[in-house]
């Protein structure tokens, strides 16, 4: 089994940009978002799925996700969510700050000496 | 709950705990149904699922609390774009037609305006107490004759004290243009009885009604004014009255009336002697009476009755036969003041109410015009952009 971080470790707004990428691909229900995140990062990010659902409800009232109910794939009525263009906007913003910040972090840990 | 009943429900408005549990078992049954194909027996996969969601109760009751909470800003930001959106076309539309909106308006206001009219009479009159100190301890006597009144004054037990009056309309004259006006002979404890106090100067006092001694009055608070400039040096000055002068002794204040708006001058009843025939005989006298603590109408004519019939025996002058006093009445004061006019302001007040009703009906009526010539004109011009 890989090495897994904390749900602790997780910042609410990193749950948030998780939630927003996975919506890219099309309209989802909260499980299917806990499997998309699950099977993307495999299983190394294992949040507490149920601050998923907070989490969905920030990002609506922001206008960044909205809802409506329909039918799951086996038949069951169920929540599902799709990004906004606002959502797809501050994913833009979001998604680069956090690409910049993580090759900064790579690039002084890549730096001589190595770490190990 | 079946979620097939909730869907009718929802027509009421969002069932809030319905769909936040719909969600959240919906993620759980998942879940579990995901660890069960991997191997685990149905029990550890919903304990595992569980598990891996964090605390149910805890995030399902923020879930409800965050979405109730939306409805309610939701509901209430919507009757308030309603209520706006209601007035702007009223008030729109009221412009667009101003021949129409001036009949509707007038039609409406007179009909309100007349019902507010016989209201405010009717209220005064018949709903608020006479504007007298503990009024509804005040009661009219059946009587008409100084004797009666004298007698019933010193015999029954119900009253705290009795008295009597008699309007007339008297010439004024003396000091400026002669006048006649409505004035009252009354016994000297009507006032205070009543429980007014005058404005300036005092009311009368007992030894007043006795011959040689009733030369006096009481002005109202508009004679004061209109025909003595409102001066405050009137007290002892001298007013005349159907030729004979009366020394002015006090002034009731100004929203003072009794019987009625129209009396301008109080002057005692001169009381002829006990046994003489103008005493037990000469009528037109009214009677009215304080009630004591606890006693009620009903057993203050009782006691009525029984002395009319002691009265009746008492009569020097004639005999005025059994039947003489056993229909006497005790009544509200207010009642016999108002008197007839009762039946007639409630009737009133129904002619106007039935008058407001027409008005709504006619209004009503113009509205259905205005709108079947406005739907002809409407779907004439909607017909071309009908076609795209």
């Amino acid at each position: 089994m890989p090495a897994r971080t904390d749900t602790g470790d997780l910042l609410q707004g990193t749950l948030g940009i998780l939630i927003l990428k996975s919506l890219l691909a099309g309209p989802s229900h909260g499980y299917g978002i806990a499997r998309w995140v699950e099977s993307t990062t495999d299983d190394v990010l294992r949040i507490e799925e149920g601050s998923l659902y907070p989490a969905l409800r920030r990002l609506e009232d922001r206008g960044w996700v909205r809802s409506e109910w329909g039918l799951s794939e086996n038949n069951r009525r169920a929540r599902f969510y799709t990004i906004t263009a606002a959502g797809r906007a501050h994913l833009r913003t979001e998604a680069s700050v956090w690409m910049r910040y993580a090759n900064a972090v790579t690039q002084v840990l890549r730096a001589a000496p190595a770490v190990s | 709950m079946s979620s097939g009943w909730r869907r009718y429900l929802r027509f009421f408005g969002p069932d809030v705990p319905g769909d936040v549990d719909d969600e959240l078992s919906f993620h759980l049954d998942m879940r579990a149904r995901d660890y069960a194909e991997r191997g685990l027996d149905p029990s550890a996969a919903r304990h595992a699922a569980e598990e891996r969601f964090g605390d149910v109760g805890r995030i399902s009751a923020a879930l409800r609390a965050h979405d109730e909470h939306l409805v309610r800003t939701h509901n209430r930001r919507a009757v308030v774009d309603d209520l706006r959106q209601d007035l702007l076309y009223a008030l729109r539309s009221l412009r667009r037609a101003p021949a129409f909106s001036i009949v509707a308006v007038l039609t409406l206001a007179l009909g309100t305006g007349a019902n507010t009219a016989v209201f405010s009479v009717v209220d005064a009159l018949l709903l608020r107490g006479l504007p007298y100190p503990r009024s509804a301890e005040l009661v009219s006597v059946s009587g008409t004759t100084l004797a009666e009144f004298t007698r019933i004054r010193a015999l029954a037990t119900s009253f705290s004290d009795v008295a009597s009056y008699r309007a007339s309309s008297v010439g004024v004259s003396g000091d400026a243009e002669p006048e006649r006006v409505d004035a009252a002979s009354v016994s000297a404890n009507l006032l205070s009885l009543i429980g007014v106090k005058p404005e300036l100067g005092r009311t009368f006092v007992a030894d007043e009604n006795t011959q040689g001694r009733a030369n006096v009055a009481v002005l109202s608070h508009g004679i004061w004014m209109r025909r003595f400039a409102g001066n405050r040096e009137i007290l002892g000055k001298a007013v005349i009255i159907e030729g004979t002068p009366y020394t002015i002794v006090g002034v009731m204040p100004v929203d003072f009336a009794f019987p009625d708006r129209g009396v301008q001058i109080w002057t005692p009843v001169e009381t002829p002697p006990a046994g003489s025939g103008a005493f037990w005989g000469s009528g037109g006298y009214r009677i009215v009476a304080r009630l004591r603590d606890g006693v009620t109408i009903a057993r203050a004519q009782q006691e009525a009755r029984t002395l009319y019939a002691r009265i009746g025996r008492e009569n020097p002058i004639w005999n005025p036969g059994p039947k003489y006093g056993t229909d006497a009445k005790v009544a509200a004061l207010q009642q016999t003041l108002v008197g007839s006019a009762r039946t007639m302001l409630w009737l009133l007040l129904g002619v106007v109410a039935i008058v407001l009703l027409i008005a709504c009906a006619n209004v009503a009526n113009l509205l259905l015009v205005r709108d079947s010539n406005g739907t002809r004109r409407r779907s004439r011009t909607l017909a071309p952009s009908a076609a795209h």
